[in-house]
């Protein structure tokens, strides 16, 4: 057991590094998140910093299902699919996104136009009328939807996906999961004003739910969780640029390859492990890195 | 931090791979340069040319687009944009050569057959220019006011009797109309539009809103991917075909172009093709995207 470690945590170390002997020269990065900002909206602080995480209960395993399942572009349909977007995308941590802009669908920054034919026909109205994007923490009498009727929430989310994303209709699991967590979601919990820092732990967190999930034989929809997790992959791939961490970048790579062909992986935990201490051990010379980031965006 | 065609940018392969690397080759992040790519950007050479049209700096205009034709050969919009350089440099006979291929590569870009009419006049083709104008005036016939080019075609029609007129009467053939309207973000704008429309299946207007993106941005592959989508979508496939094709001359790892590509051969019953382009497709998405799901459930679907 001992040996194990010591072995995982020198690879660890080395796909960490690897490449820092002789890097090649580094490209500007590109970061899917600053595709849907508006021109004064500060690139570092959208990418280092988020809205605070406000839920009733961040332990339960639905809602932590839920929350990954969020992030999931893939849970989605049609352009907003194709685009990369997800639930996240307007809902920052569940909350809002006063700085989302996307064009056709925005009109000023932090709104959205929920009847547009560019991302569904269903509710298309021909008419360009973007609304503010809604806190999902907000208190109770500013929801838009009731979150104590039976069924109502599930209901208006797969609405939500199948009708303005032109998604296909996701699994009863997948809904009683996103469900779960918009349920908890309450600015009662947190200062609602406050930040918090974006961190490779929020997108190791969610692939260890995903892998959990995963494990059990309770799985209904593997598909939408590994899509989720592979989302999240990339978006740790945007941070541990190739260049730097080839090792490490090859191996998230490697994961989420692995994760398109089969719902049990073999070794999922302890590849995750031997990920962590690459993540946590690279994470100065990452994009997590708040100096290292600013002084690399255009 | 807006870009051009924002949505463009979400459609490209591995997180963090400009759509065009390498100048135009559009390969992945993780991959050099390709040496078979050009060495410059065909978009940005593209909106390059048409700001020196804008300064009336015709001779780099010229020159901008050339190279530009040198990847997107049979781009219509750019041949149409190489016409007027010349013309805006009195090169009315090569103005006259550009302008044929441009309306030999889309037939529907009326405004290319208003300056081709006129060109023609300039070089003492009177026939020429006549048979120009009959082809516009069948299109305004077969058009009977409904068709989103409607005002396009009326233009140029009236361009060119303009022309036909003595010669005191003549109001030089200006370059100012099509200048005026450049600007990237209504590129942008144009572009989300006829997705909206194509979601809406007006597949014939969304193509017209997709060749006026076109004259804004260039052959970008995201436009010519679309236009490809619309013509499928009403049954042209073969056109579909040719612009699949450009827009993966330009960009080859273009995930929309590639899984559609794919689709068009799901529907061709060329199953081996199709499940080559989901495969390139799975290279590309090591963590996943719309384009290789979308593909293997069109292929999965076809198997069962």
């Amino acid at each position: 057991m001992r040996l194990t470690f010591t072995i995982a945590a020198a690879f660890a170390a080395v796909i960490a590094c690897q490449g820092s002997v002789s890097p090649p020269p580094e490209t500007p990065p590109n970061f899917k998140a600053l595709d849907w900002i508006s021109e004064e909206t500060d690139p570092v602080a959208r990418l280092t910093v988020q809205p605070a995480t406000c839920l009733i209960a961040p332990e339960d395993p639905a809602v932590q299902r839920g929350e990954l399942l969020f992030t999931s572009p893939l849970l989605l349909g049609g352009q907003a699919a194709k685009a990369g977007l997800s639930c996240a995308s307007c809902h920052l941590n569940g909350r809002g996104n006063p700085d989302f802009v996307f064009s056709g669908i925005s009109g000023a920054p932090g709104t959205a136009d929920i009847t547009s034919g560019l991302f569904s026909k269903m509710r298309a109205d021909q008419v360009f009328n973007p609304v503010p994007i809604p806190d999902l923490a907000a208190p109770e009498g500013q929801r838009l939807v009731s979150r104590s009727a039976d069924g109502a929430l599930e209901a208006f989310l797969s609405a939500q996906i199948t009708e303005e994303f032109a998604g296909a209709a996701p699994a009863r699991s997948v809904i009683e999961d996103l469900a779960a967590y918009i349920r908890s979601l309450d600015a009662a919990t947190c200062d609602a004003n406050a930040e918090q820092a974006q961190t490779w732990q929020d997108e190791m967190k969610r692939l260890r739910v995903g892998a959990a999930y995963l494990d059990t034989e309770r799985v209904e929809d593997a598909s939408a969780y590994r899509l989720a997790m592979r989302a999240a992959l990339g978006r740790l791939y945007e941070r541990y640029p190739a260049s730097k961490f080839g090792g490490l970048s090859q191996e998230l790579v490697s994961i989420g390859r692995a994760l398109s062909q089969a719902d049990r992986l073999d070794m999922l935990d302890e590849r995750l492990d031997t990920l962590e201490r690459g993540l946590r051990h690279g994470e100065p010379q990452s994009f997590y890195n708040r100096e290292h980031l600013a002084r690399s965006l255009p | 931090m807006k870009r051009a065609l924002l949505i463009a940018v979400a459609t490209l392969a591995l997180s963090g791979a400009p759509a065009l690397a390498g100048g135009g080759g559009g390969s992945s992040g993780s991959s050099a340069p390709s040496s078979s790519g050009p060495s410059y950007d065909p978009v940005e050479e593209y909106q390059k040319g048409v700001e020196h049209l804008k300064a009336g700096e015709y001779a780099k205009a010229e020159r901008a687009f050339k190279r530009v034709t040198k990847v997107a050969r049979k781009d219509a919009n750019t041949r149409y944009m190489l016409g007027l350089a010349h013309y805006g440099q009195e090169e009315y006979k090569a103005a006259a050569k550009s302008l044929e291929r441009a309306v030999k590569y889309d037939a529907a870009l009326y405004q290319a057959h208003g300056k081709l009419g006129v060109s023609y006049l300039k070089i003492d083709k009177a026939e020429k220019a006549d048979a120009v104008l009959a082809t516009l005036r069948g299109a305004e016939e077969a058009c009977a006011g409904t068709c989103p080019e409607f005002t396009k075609i009326a233009s140029a029609i009236a361009e060119i009797e303009a022309a036909k007129a003595p010669a005191e009467q003549i109001e030089t053939s200006s370059l100012e109309p099509l200048v005026q309207q450049v600007s990237l973000e209504t590129g942008d704008v144009l572009y989300s539009e006829a997705l909206r429309l194509i979601n809406l299946e007006q597949y014939d207007a969304a193509i017209a809103e997709l060749r006026d993106a076109g004259a804004v941005l260039g052959p970008h592959p995201d436009v010519l991917t679309y236009i490809g989508f619309a013509n499928r979508k009403k049954g042209e496939k073969d056109t579909a075909f040719a612009y699949y094709n450009a827009a993966l001359a330009i960009a080859p790892d273009h995930l929309s172009a590639n899984e559609y590509l794919g689709e068009y051969y799901v529907e061709l019953g060329d199953m081996d093709r199709a499940q080559a382009q989901l495969d390139k497709l799975n290279t590309l998405c090591p963590f996943g995207c719309a384009q290789t799901e979308e593909l293997a459930k069109w292929i999965a679907e076809a198997d069962a």
